[in-house]
């Protein structure tokens, strides 16, 4: 029987896989006939027009519901393993398949559960349940989100009860190994009442050249007073196509810190949501897009404000080297309840290269008539008088240029709280730029807390 | 990398046809202007609309998102709202079959 494809045939072998809860089974069953009922998007739908997909052939793929468990001795060759130290839990999935986890045991002794779906809905289905049957799966939102949803091979779940703080960072890595797999992953973030906590998502290939696939999704709920630092650090392999639905919700007075880091992937193409359902609530957005050769990152951002007296700031900040290309559609929706809201939405962004191009198209519908809403969007190349200000004082042209991009980053990196953390999105960039760790290149991110 | 690779065969695309292949990740129309054989980048260089949905009048195709119009053996951008040029591949015919080799840009 083939293994590849999301076909009829290959949904039966993951309902025969399935070994969770029959309830969850049912929802796999309505999320494949919704599959089955919705065609792939066109370049017709507005949000596909700058998004060519038709290269795309998922057919090729293996989901990665059907590998069968591999050993968790297998020997990765992860690099984020060694960095883990700073970390107060440390949770690792290769190819769909759990690889290590730290602590060993997902529920401590506060109530906190940190640990991967299958866990989650063996020893906490009661925490889990009713967000993943209603709010999470959202599985009519188009094809992709039922295709995540009917193959789903696992995710990460993190529950703080309430009032819980939990003070050090939590670190879930999600990475391909194999070639040709297709990951439908799912991270469930769940804060209960005034409970606060740190989590650094990271998605990456092992190897580069590998072709893979990744249809993901992330919830984020936030009860009312808790607080949320979420951390996205995208690092796919250059022959990725990675499509996500992300979205967070966020009750009174509740806080959110979002930030994303899109440095991989061949073609990425992301919703990013939030809701402000709760009076006083307040997100920060902030994104870093990094792109080069032909990479194409595609961000559908959208803050939603729907109670009154909430605030939202989104800054993505991008950098197009070579081919590439971004498409950033932001939108600011205030519902006519949402009255006194304060949202803002900036996206700027460095063009290296002559035939680079980024499409910023920041959008407001706005209902309610009190509010303070504004936008901006700017796309330049690095400015000559800067690199000649640089030269004159002892750079080479190309650590001048270096500087004002790591400076370009870092009005995004210094909203990042934690060290360890920002340490991390400035060593990928750095990677990226080609800055050999150790290397003689000063790094012009301060590292101190600001 | 730079080798050719077989798109189509001849048969498929007769004297003003046009075709859609897809190669190494991207969308290349591929086109037959009076028995000469041409591809570009599926992509118009103004909104990124599939030129290949297009009409194709002599050597020039048009987007059918905005009316621009390229001429496909060279690229060139013949109207607006384009102005910048798109990308042309490398194209041989061996026997029946169209092979296209795709340039550096």
């Amino acid at each position: 029987m083939s293994k590849t494809g999301f076909s009829k045939s290959t949904f039966q072998s993951v309902l025969k896989y399935y070994q969770g809860p029959s309830w969850f089974e049912e929802i796999r069953k309505q999320a494949w006939d919704s599959c089955c009922a919705q065609s792939f998007p066109s370049q017709n739908d507005e949000e596909w027009r700058r998004t060519d997909i038709r290269a795309w052939d998922p057919e090729s793929f293996i989901p990665a519901a059907l590998l069968e468990n591999q050993k968790s001795d297998r020997n990765i060759d992860l690099d984020a393993t060694s960095d883990t130290a700073d970390y107060g839990g440390v949770l690792i999935t290769v190819d769909g398949t759990p690889y290590s986890q730290k602590p060993e045991h997902p529920l401590t002794t506060d109530g906190i559960f940190f640990g991967t779906l299958d866990q989650a809905l063996s020893d906490i289905p009661d925490r889990i349940q009713s967000y993943l049957s209603a709010q999470a799966l959202k599985l009519n939102h188009d094809r992709f989100s039922a295709m995540h949803t009917a193959f789903l091979n696992g995710g990460t779940v993190l529950h703080v009860p309430k009032g819980v703080q939990l003070e050090v960072p939590l670190y879930d890595i999600c990475a391909l190994a194999s070639e040709h797999i297709a990951d439908c992953s799912h991270l469930l973030v769940i804060l209960e009442e005034d409970a606060s906590a740190t989590l650094l998502h990271k998605v990456v290939s092992t190897n580069k050249t590998l072709p893979g696939m990744h249809i993901g999704a992330v919830d984020l709920i936030l009860k009312e007073g808790s607080k949320l630092n979420y951390i996205e650090l995208q690092n796919w392999g250059d022959e990725v196509w990675n499509f996500s639905r992300q979205q967070a919700l966020l009750q009174n007075n509740a806080t959110l810190q979002w930030t994303t880091a899109c440095l991989g992937s061949y073609v990425s193409k992301a919703n990013q949501e939030i809701a402000l359902e709760g009076s006083g609530a307040v997100a920060e957005m902030n994104g870093i897009m990094f792109a080069n050769n032909r990479q194409h990152l595609s961000y559908h951002t959208k803050q939603h404000h729907m109670a009154p007296h909430t605030q939202s700031d989104l800054l993505y900040a991008g950098a197009l080297n070579d081919h590439s290309r971004s498409v950033w559609r932001g939108m600011i929706r205030v519902e006519p309840d949402a009255q006194k809201t304060n949202a803002y939405q900036r996206n700027d962004n460095l063009l290296l290269s002559e035939e680079a191009r980024a499409d910023s198209i920041p959008g407001l519908e706005i209902e309610a008539d009190d509010v303070r809403c504004t936008h901006g969007a700017t796309a330049g190349k690095i400015d000559a008088d800067q690199i000649f200000y640089a030269m004159c004082r002892g750079m080479s042209e190309s650590e001048a240029n270096l500087m004002v991009i790591e400076g370009f980053f870092g009005r995004v990196y210094d909203r990042v709280t934690s060290p360890s953390i920002r340490h991390q999105l400035n060593q990928a960039v750095a990677d990226k730029l080609g800055i050999e760790s150790g290397s003689e290149h000063p790094s012009f991110i301060s590292e101190s807390t600001s | 990398m730079s080798e050719y690779h077989k798109v189509t065969t001849l048969s498929e695309l007769p004297i003003g046809g046009k075709k859609l292949i897809q190669l190494q990740g991207r969308a290349i129309a591929v086109f037959n202007v009076d028995g000469e054989f041409f591809a570009i980048d599926d992509v118009c260089t103004h909104d990124g609309g599939p030129l290949v949905e297009g009409d194709l009048e002599g050597c020039e195709i048009e987007c059918p998102r905005h009316g621009a119009r390229f001429d496909v053996r060279t690229g060139q951008a013949r109207s607006m709202p384009a102005f910048e040029n798109v990308a042309t591949h490398l194209v041989k015919v061996e026997g029946n079959d169209l092979l296209v080799q795709l340039s550096n840009t």
